[in-house]
């Protein structure tokens, strides 16, 4: 060991009968000695790496992380997710963009194909028969047999009745028992059969006219007679209007009673007309010009001309984004315009064959396309391809997935369910929709800050207490280690609970709580080093030497007395972010939506059986963090302890 | 010995008293009004009065602490706000509950731990030892509750259809009960919740021994064993280590090597003249994680919807109900300082040179 210090110049001249009697504090030489013994400790180097890791992940958070960590999906926007949805990894086999979530076959050609209202079930109709399947895990569920070749079908908004219409009949499929509820008479048959939004009424339409029914009687409420052939037919959202268009004029109906309300004239034959989704607007083509009318002033409110005949007219809107856009096609183009923009398209998107329909999905990040054998999803910022899907057979029915990351395609005999977005979510999602992995990452920079300033705080206040314990001995010993004494007699995170009750929940309040429940734990290691140090010589030396108390206690003692302070400090750190991740899950600690794991971990707590992995992650992150910590804590404990080195 | 115990008794008079202050302290600096929070927001003034007359509130803060050492010493642990019972009742109903589980994690962490340290010390550096340390130093590391929510997951919905399932919740399957021993014993009891027999016969597990009732006793276990092996991990982790760290030092030493040399075979070398040595720190550890156990328990019962000590604790902190908090803080506290009195004492038993500090 080497003496460092230089002796001042005017320093009593003392002859010392060993060279290094007097050390004032651990030589340099002592802590790269330590330092060498701890990197030859296996547990050590573990910590040392998975904590360098960590702080890896913390610094570069922003970069490792693909969201930021509150930013609920839907609001980015991102389409596909839905709440609670499981881990997603391309390179595990999670389907992407293009990839067929689900594929069933009719077994013979399908007429018509729909996705129930709330999507878990897909319905199909061949000849005269209506197949449904679960769209979860493409399990048939059962087959619904008619006398003649249905026509049209459609769910009730709450899945539990399809109405189907077969020949001259109209059924009222019960779902659940699988069998008729109602059979109406129709004469003439229809080919549109339409729910309104809370099923209690519904619409039947053939090509010239409309009956509205009633769900309580079953019976028609009134027939609208247009005069010409329909274009359309359609509920507004609370159900009190029904819209038609047909000839060069969209009219409006009441509902109740089937009388006309109001009539919009057109210069030429309508092509299309459709209300938006909060049906306050109604967007009609015919001829080469488009239209967005109010549909309580009856006002135009938007126009825009093209060089080719418009058709197929469709809105996409993202009413959160304040998106409000229009779709329509000439021949094999795709035209979209902002509503509140000016008169030129937006998006002019060449689909390759005469399209069919358009739809946008429902946060309008996504079109698609539809033509007589070919599908294409196209990105609405950009106007890239997403998706094409080439079917030999025409392609029946295409729609979109209520989450908006899938279009069911039915052709042929096949009804596919294909994935339209890419996006991977490693760890899923959240209860409320947002990315767990990134949530996860970021909750690496607070543990490690949970873990650092409690601990820091507890040994500063610890060692002082444990040091003026120990150094004046006597009454002040007592009293502190008294108080002390009290504190540990709780079990600690008991006594935490209570503090960060009297103290309010909040994270800061919990590393307080935290911070004061460890400082006994420091006081003693600190009390115990310094009295064992402070009957040494070199002490003796310079009490001798007229070195001041305070001087001798933090310059002499302290550094002598550190080693145990910094192994029960490192191991500390662990509990500390355990106790912090307890406090957090009982709802004292961090508070939502702050991305703490304890926190996180405490919100999905009652989802377990139903979505593990949310509560998986954090709680593995939770763990590699502490056990880091605590294989650094026991190779310094080795290496500060040579007497435990074997 | 007697002089040694009555020392430690003495100091632990102003540990407890200082639990007491704490515990009135702290009930009293809890944020809220204790009156609203009861009686609901919209309680009037009058109300209130009447209320904090009943309950002592309105005397000094001093008086209050004198009654509160008073009613304490004398068995008096005040009424809950909430439930407007006394607080002994519901311990009596909660306290079994705990207790149960303690029991059952620390006998599957004692039953686990010490074999696995053995054989990990005795097969030093061998792939058991390796991977029980690794397992021990994880187990450490993990959030009491979040592996019992994954325990509850894997062996409730992961292995449903396997005879490895076991019920994620409760305390007996709906249906199933445990006539009270005293009734099957014909004891005449009155107010059966409050009494002793009342008590025991809250401990399942030793209600359906005593009265051989062997299907209520195996429904039982089978709902304590996840909970007990979430709040016994944590224990077993540190017992395995110890015992592991105290066999490898004791097994180091010369008289081993003696008794080695004398020819006794490595069966009685290991658990006759090292384990005995070996077991000093093992048995100091096992008391000390009595507390780890408590806090283990207040985390672990709300993930098993078990309605024991931790339950009521969290829920009357949430819910204010002062007299709750204190008593059950109180209490919790005054078992952990006995236990560290007792395990100090077992430590002087065996180890004479303790005594003699």
């Amino acid at each position: 060991m080497q003496h460092t210090e230089p002796v001042s110049p005017d320093a009593p001249d003392i002859e010392l009968a060993v060279e290094d009697a007097v050390v004032a504090r651990p030589s340099k030489s002592l802590w790269r000695e330590t330092l060498e013994r701890l990197i030859r400790k296996p547990s050590a180097i573990v910590g040392l790496t998975m904590l360098g890791f960590l702080v890896f992940i913390a610094v570069f958070a922003p970069l490792i992380a693909t969201h930021d960590p509150l930013a609920v999906l839907l609001d980015i926007p991102e389409e596909g997710v839905n709440k609670r949805a499981d881990p997603c990894i391309h390179l595990l086999g999670c389907p992407s963009a293009g990839d067929s979530l689900l594929g069933v076959d009719a077994g013979m050609p399908v007429d018509i194909a729909e996705l129930s209202a709330t999507n878990s079930l897909m319905a199909a109709a061949s000849g005269s028969v209506i197949r449904v399947w679960e769209v979860d895990n493409g399990k048939e569920l059962f087959s619904l047999e008619h006398s003649a070749p249905v026509d049209a079908i459609s769910w009730a908004p709450n899945d539990q009745k399809i109405l189907a219409v077969s020949g001259e009949e109209v059924i009222v499929w019960d779902v659940n028992r699988r069998t008729p509820q109602q059979t109406l008479t129709l004469e003439g048959g229809a080919d549109l059969v339409l729910w309104n939004a809370d099923g209690t009424r519904f619409l039947t339409a053939d090509s010239t006219s409309v009956t509205i029914w009633d769900t309580l009687s079953w019976r028609p409420v009134g027939t609208i007679e247009l005069d010409g052939e329909r274009i359309a037919a359609e509920w507004n959202v609370n159900g009190t209007l029904v819209m038609t268009a047909s000839g060069n004029q969209v009219q409006l109906w009441n509902a109740f009673v089937a009388t006309e309300v109001t009539s919009i004239p057109h210069d030429a034959p309508i092509t299309s007309a459709t209300f938006n989704r909060s049906s306050n607007r109604i967007l009609t083509t015919s001829g080469n010009e488009l239209h967005v009318y109010n549909t309580a002033s009856y006002e135009e409110l938007f126009s825009a001309e093209y060089d080719g005949p418009l058709d197929n007219g469709a809105w996409g809107e993202s009413i959160s984004r304040g998106i409000q856009n229009v779709l329509a096609s000439s021949g094999d183009v795709a035209l979209m315009w902002e509503v509140n923009g000016g008169d030129s398209p937006v998006l002019e998107l060449v689909h390759g064959e005469p399209i069919r329909s358009i739809q946008s999905s429902p946060l309008s990040t996504r079109i698609f396309t539809q033509g007589e054998h070919t599908v294409r999803v196209w990105d609405t910022a950009s106007g890239k391809e997403v998706v094409v899907e080439n079917r030999d057979a025409a392609v029946v029915n295409v729609e979109w997935e209520n989450n908006g990351g899938a279009v069911l395609l039915a052709s042929g005999s096949a009804v596919d369910v294909v994935k339209t977005t890419d996006y991977q979510y490693l760890m899923g999602v959240d209860g409320n929709i947002r990315d767990q992995f990134s949530r996860v990452i970021y909750g690496a920079r607070l543990s490690l800050m949970v873990g650092l300033v409690t601990v820091t705080f507890a040994v500063i206040i610890g060692t002082i207490a444990g040091a003026i314990a120990g150094f004046a001995g006597g009454w002040a010993d007592n009293v502190i280690m008294r108080i002390m004494d009290v504190m540990l007699a709780f079990p600690p995170l008991i006594l935490a609970i209570a503090v960060v009750t009297v103290l309010g929940p909040g994270l800061i309040n919990a590393l307080l709580a935290i911070s004061i429940v460890f400082i006994p734990a420091y006081a003693r290691v600190a009390r115990s080093g310094v009295l064992a140090v402070k009957e040494e010589d070199f002490v003796t030396a310079d009490r001798a030497l007229g070195v001041r108390p305070v001087r001798i206690l933090f310059r002499r003692i302290l550094p002598n007395a550190l080693a145990p302070l910094i192994v029960q400090a490192t191991l500390g750190i662990g509990t500390a972010i355990l106790d912090a991740a307890a406090l957090s899950f009982l709802g004292l600690g961090a508070q939502p939506p702050t991305p703490e794991w304890g926190a996180m971990l405490g919100a999905e707590r009652n989802q377990i059986f139903t979505a593990p992995h949310l509560v998986f992650y954090p709680g593995i992150a939770i763990m590699i963090t502490v056990l880091a910590f605590n294989l650094l804590g026991d190779g310094l404990r080795d290496a500060l302890d040579p007497r435990l080195d074997r | 010995m007697a002089s040694y115990l009555a020392r430690r008794l003495t100091l632990a008079v102003p540990v407890l008293l200082g639990i007491l202050f704490v515990t009135f302290a702290l009930a009293r600096l809890l944020p809220g009004d204790p009156c609203r929070s009861t009686l609901g927001e919209k309680a009037t003034d009058e109300i209130c009065d009447a209320f904090n007359e009943r309950y002592g509130l309105n005397d000094s803060i001093l008086e209050q602490f004198r009654i509160y050492i008073n009613d304490v010493l004398h068995g008096d642990l005040g009424e809950s706000l909430k439930f407007g019972r006394p607080v002994t009742e519901l311990m009596v109903e909660r306290l079994p509950v705990t207790l149960e589980l303690s029991a059952f994690a620390m006998l599957f962490a004692v039953l686990l731990g010490i074999p696995l340290g053995i054989i990990s010390a005795y097969y030093h550096n061998s792939a058991v030892d390796v991977g029980t340390m690794i397992g021990a130093n994880m187990g450490v590391s993990m959030p009491v509750f979040w592996l019992g929510l994954m325990l509850s997951y894997l062996f409730g919905v992961a292995l449903k259809d396997t005879p490895f399932w076991l019920p994620p919740t409760g305390r007996l399957t709906a249906g199933v009960s445990i006539q009270p021993f005293y009734e099957a014993w014909g004891w005449n009891v009155d107010g059966d919740a409050l009494t002793f027999p009342g008590f025991i016969a809250n401990i399942n597990t030793l209600n359906a021994i005593l009265i051989g009732d062997w299907n209520g006793f195996r429904d039982a276990a089978k709902h304590l064993i996840l909970p007990a092996m979430a709040v016994g991990t944590i224990p077993l982790s540190i017992i395995a280590r110890m015992t592991r760290s105290s066999l490898l030092e004791v097994l180091g030493l010369n008289y081993i090597r003696t008794a080695r040399a004398k020819g006794v075979k490595e069966i009685g070398v290991v658990g006759r003249h090292g384990l005995r040595n070996a077991m000093l720190p093992v048995v100091t550890i096992i008391g000390l994680s009595l507390g780890s156990l408590l806090s283990g328990a207040v985390l672990t019962e709300t993930v098993f919807g078990l309605s024991g000590v931790g339950r009521i604790l969290y829920d009357s902190i949430t819910g204010r109900d002062y007299t709750v908090v204190q008593a059950f803080t109180l209490i919790i506290a005054v078992v952990f300082v006995f236990i560290n009195l007792i395990v100090d004492a077992l430590y002087a038993y065996l180890d004479p040179r303790i005594r003699l500090e």
